[in-house]
């Protein structure tokens, strides 16, 4: 704190002590030129220093121009010092003082300091004030010095009006000059940067100068000291602040210093010499300080307006904006680069007239804008405003907002328009999407509403009019619980819950009611609206009145259940058709076995009684026939040989009924087994039809059912039978064996084999149905082997030992 | 003399073979019998030296029961049957259940004054 005061205070004294400096040394330079044997001179620059010194540093420079002012004075004015020159010193040098306290006070409160240079309104008050304020000091010192008889009273006005010149000259010529240099100024960065043509304005005003004043006696003397006027202009266009004061001093300085030394203009006319000095270096100083500051204010209004004209820019370009304008008579378009920028054209490539304009609007919009710029032309519309399309040289199309005015000539004519464009594609798409999201949410058949947070209804489509019967604007802005039959109040604050946590409700199947308070169906889908900090600010819900879908389930659901009943039903008709069928498939399986079973019994009994009666007759016949022909044979009749003839044909008939017995039931079947039957079924083929009949038997096979050993006899009988009368076979062999649990039975023959004719007969069937009650499957074969025809079927050895009634029933299952 | 008994259920088939029997010297009929259990009465009460007997009895394979009773009863007399069945058929099961011989009735009238000599000399007659 201390120490800034102390760096304060030493700052603050080495001012005053400059300033007191320069006041004493200007007031030094200034007393050359004071009018003898008068006190005022005509040139007084300590004035300016003390006026710069209050200006730029404060009030606090005091001490320096009081001190510096008496040093000045008492020696001058008074050789021989004594109290009334003292006093009279004082007194010149509080007026200095008050002088310049009250101008830096004066300028330094009506004008900006540092803008004292830059306006000709500012310059004009300064030059206003100094012109009065520099009354003072020398009103106060002349008065004291005529007053003390130091001036006689008649040289009192040309003695104030020359000090009152000096003070003002050495005021207007050196504060500005110090105020330019001792402030940056931007402007005056110009000095620097145009070093040389300072150079060269040097040169030039030293080569004036000389040719004015002649100092160095070099060139022809001329004597006028306008040629001084174009450095003035000069500075104050090219030179900034500093080029124009230090011209003016300069100018102010040459003139003075030639003067005094007798040359130029002015020269050896005495003390006059002076006073016509001075109009010239007033004037001059005046209006190069007039120039300076009209020359800065138009620089910094053309600075302004080339900044301004820059942000226009930046901001034009930042809100994709250009300006036009068309001069209606000339027809003339002018765009801005932006606005050339917006159609995608380059700088300056804008063809310029209203067609040009024209041409690039979509000619869907033509006709709108047209009208539009009409409406404005005819004054019918404030202001044009429209929006339109414009398609871009690669055919793209940009929407555009034309906004402008009409100007009117001084006749109140149309003269021409202004305005700006806009490129708002962004924005009409923004807009067709919010158009076509608002036309999605009001074309469904939904009920589509918005809610907030407490259940206020913030919005309310077409459909959720036509579902609950409120319109629009009776329902946004009220409660949805409205909606809300008043026992499911609880659950729609349950579903606000739920969205204040964020979840959101699916397809949840509830009721509403409408205006009526009619209640519905309705399947309600809420979810939870966010803004842009994911906040939950509001839901959106969908309603779908479901009752039709209600209806519709239940009607499928009454369909599903007829439908199910009825192929109940069906399915139980089948099944009884089923059971019906597959009875008579048991019953026709049964009675098919019975009637074999009968036409066995029946065979049977036949064959029994060929065996039993016939045969044995036959067989007693034998033995009466031999009994005769032996009684003949002892009476030696001769004819009782030929008995024999007729035993041989009674043999034969045995072998052939036996035969016929056979082929009706195998007698041998029921007494001795199913191979006994075979083995003689194979003797009397061999001995019948002289055909060889072997086999082969697994002893081990017991067939105990008579009906299986039937069935199988009668297929090898059959197969036999076949293969002496079909295949004219000579040799047969029969086989059964056991395999796999299974016995399988085969009849082999070399016959001629078997035609499909023969397959398809009668024989053929019962064998076949044979094979199907044994469990087995009849295979009827031409031997690949060359010759004959094999004949075989197998069944589970199983089957043999019991019958059973389940394996027909398993088969007549199979059937259905 | 060959005392013979003849069993067999058809009686035309009994006449027949008895009465060309009886043109033999050295046979003769002792008696006559229709069923196994007639058969089994006529031995207690003729003792036949052979037995002619039919394989087909009470419908069924008769003849081989009766053997089998005649030698439990220890009947000794030897037995010869006869039947319209093959020889390969049965030869083996009666000689097994006790027969000494066995004939087929349509050849009887060739062989049958031979086998019951035979078996009434104790011996067999079966034809391979």
């Amino acid at each position: 704190m201390d120490i800034q005061k102390n760096k304060k205070i030493k700052h603050q004294i080495f001012e005053i002590v400059l300033i007191g400096a320069g006041y004493y040394l200007t007031g030094k330079l200034g007393l050359i030129l004071a009018i003898p044997p008068g006190v005022a001179t005509l040139v007084w620059p300590p004035s300016g220093i003390a006026l710069a010194g209050v200006l730029l540093f404060g009030y606090h420079v005091w001490p320096g121009i009081v001190l510096a002012s008496l040093l000045l004075n008492v020696p001058v004015l008074f050789p021989h010092a004594d109290i009334n020159t003292l006093t009279n010193a004082l007194i010149i040098s509080l007026g200095s003082l008050f002088q310049a306290l009250l101008g830096g006070y004066l300028i330094s409160t009506i004008i900006k300091r540092n803008q004292i240079l830059d306006r000709v309104k500012n310059i004009l008050l300064f030059i206003l004030i100094e012109f009065f304020v520099c009354l003072i000091a020398p009103t106060v010192a002349i008065a004291s010095l005529t007053l003390t008889h130091v001036i006689a009273p008649e040289h009192f006005f040309k003695e104030w009006i020359t000090w009152w010149m000096g003070d003002f000259t050495g005021v207007i010529v050196l504060t500005p000059f110090m105020m330019a240099w001792s402030k940056p100024s931007r402007l005056d960065k110009k000095l620097l940067i145009r070093i040389p043509e300072v150079i060269l304005f040097g040169i030039f005003f030293i080569v004036v100068t000389e040719m004015i004043f002649g100092f160095g006696q070099i060139i022809y003397h001329y004597p006028w000291l306008y040629p001084y006027i174009p450095f003035i202009i000069w500075s104050t266009f090219r030179l900034g602040h500093r080029g124009v004061t230090t011209t003016l001093l300069m100018v102010a300085s040459m003139s003075v210093l030639g003067t005094l030394m007798g040359l130029g203009p002015f020269s050896g006319q005495e003390h006059n010499d002076f006073f016509q000095l001075y109009p010239f270096i007033m004037i001059s100083t005046i209006t190069g300080l007039f120039l300076g500051a009209a020359s800065s204010e138009q620089k910094r209004v053309e600075g302004a307006i080339r900044n301004s004209e820059a942000r226009l820019k930046v901001a034009m370009r930042a809100g994709r904006m250009g300006a036009w304008e068309w001069d209606i008579k000339s027809n003339r378009v002018i765009w801005s680069r932006e606005l050339e920028e917006i159609h995608q054209l380059k700088p300056g490539s804008f063809g310029g007239t209203f067609e040009a304009f024209k041409a690039d609007i979509h000619p869907e919009d033509q006709k709108q804008v047209m009208h539009k710029i009409l409406l404005t032309l005819d004054r019918k519309a404030e202001h044009y405003f429209t929006e339109y399309r414009i398609i871009k040289p690669d055919s793209s199309t940009a929407w555009l907002e034309a906004r402008g005015s009409l100007v009117l000539d001084s006749s109140g004519k149309p003269e021409c328009m202004l305005g700006i464009c806009m490129d708002i594609s962004e924005r009409k798409k923004a807009e067709e999407l919010n158009l076509y999201f608002t036309a999605l949410v009001e074309s469904t058949e939904d009920a589509v509403f918005g809610k907030t947070l407490d259940g206020t209804i913030t919005s309310w489509n077409k459909a959720a009019e036509r579902m609950f019967g409120y319109r629009q604007e009776e329902m946004v802005g009220q409660s949805v619980f409205k909606l809300c039959p008043a026992e499911r109040t609880a659950e729609e604050r349950n579903i606000i819950d739920q969205l204040k946590k964020g979840r959101s409700i699916q397809h949840f199947e509830t009721v509403r009611m409408d205006q009526h308070g009619n209640p519905f169906f309705v399947s309600l889908t809420v979810s939870p609206i966010r803004d842009r900090s994911d906040k939950i600010i509001g839901a959106s819900s969908v309603c779908r009145n479901i009752a039709d879908r209600k209806k519709a389930e239940r009607a499928l659901l009454m369909s599903h259940a007829d439908l199910e009943k009825k192929v109940l039903d069906r399915t139980r008709e089948l099944v009884e058709v089923n059971i019906t069928l597959k009875k008579e498939m048991e019953e026709r399986f049964k009675a098919q076995r019975e009637i074999l079973v009968v036409r066995e019994k029946e065979q049977k009994r036949i064959g029994q009684d060929l065996h039993d009666g016939l045969a044995q007759k036959l067989a007693g016949l034998s033995f009466i026939t031999k009994t005769i022909q032996q009684k003949l044979e002892r009476k030696s009749i001769h004819e009782a040989s030929e008995m024999s003839i007729i035993l041989e044909h009674i043999r034969m008939a045995i072998d052939e009924t036996k035969s016929l017995a056979r082929g009706f039931y195998p007698i041998e079947l029921e007494r001795l087994g199913l191979f006994s039957a075979l083995k003689e079924l194979a003797i009397n083929t061999q001995k019948l039809f002289n055909v060889s009949c072997e086999h082969y038997f697994d002893q081990s096979i017991l067939i105990q059912n008579e009906e299986i050993a039937t069935n199988i006899y009668r297929i090898i009988q059959e197969t036999i039978h076949n293969a002496i009368k079909h295949g004219t076979a000579k040799k047969i062999f029969i086989s059964i064996k056991k395999e796999d649990g299974h016995i399988i039975v085969g009849v082999k023959d070399n016959g001629k084999g078997i035609s499909d004719s023969v397959k398809g007969g009668m024989g053929f069937k019962t064998m076949h149905h044979r094979a199907k009650l044994l469990g087995g499957d009849l295979q009827i074969a031409n031997n690949p082997e060359g010759e004959g025809v094999f004949v075989s079927f197998q069944f589970p050895a199983s089957f043999n030992s019991t019958q059973n009634e389940n394996q027909f029933e398993v088969k007549t299952v199979e059937i259905l | 003399m060959i005392n013979i008994l003849i069993v067999d259920d058809n009686e035309f088939m009994r006449k027949m073979m008895g009465s060309f029997l009886e043109m033999e010297k050295d046979i003769k009929i002792c008696g006559e019998a229709d069923s196994v259990e007639s058969a089994l009465s006529a031995v207690e009460n003729l003792k036949p030296d052979v037995a002619l007997i039919d394989i087909s009895l009470n419908g069924d394979e008769g003849g081989i029961d009766l053997i089998r009773s005649l030698r439990e009863k220890g009947e000794k007399f030897p037995i010869l049957t006869i039947s319209l069945h093959e020889n390969a058929l049965y030869s083996g099961r009666i000689g097994e259940a006790g027969g000494q011989g066995y004939i087929m009735k349509q050849e009887a009238t060739d062989c049958i004054i031979d086998a019951i000599r035979q078996v009434a000399k104790g011996q067999t007659y079966f034809r391979n």
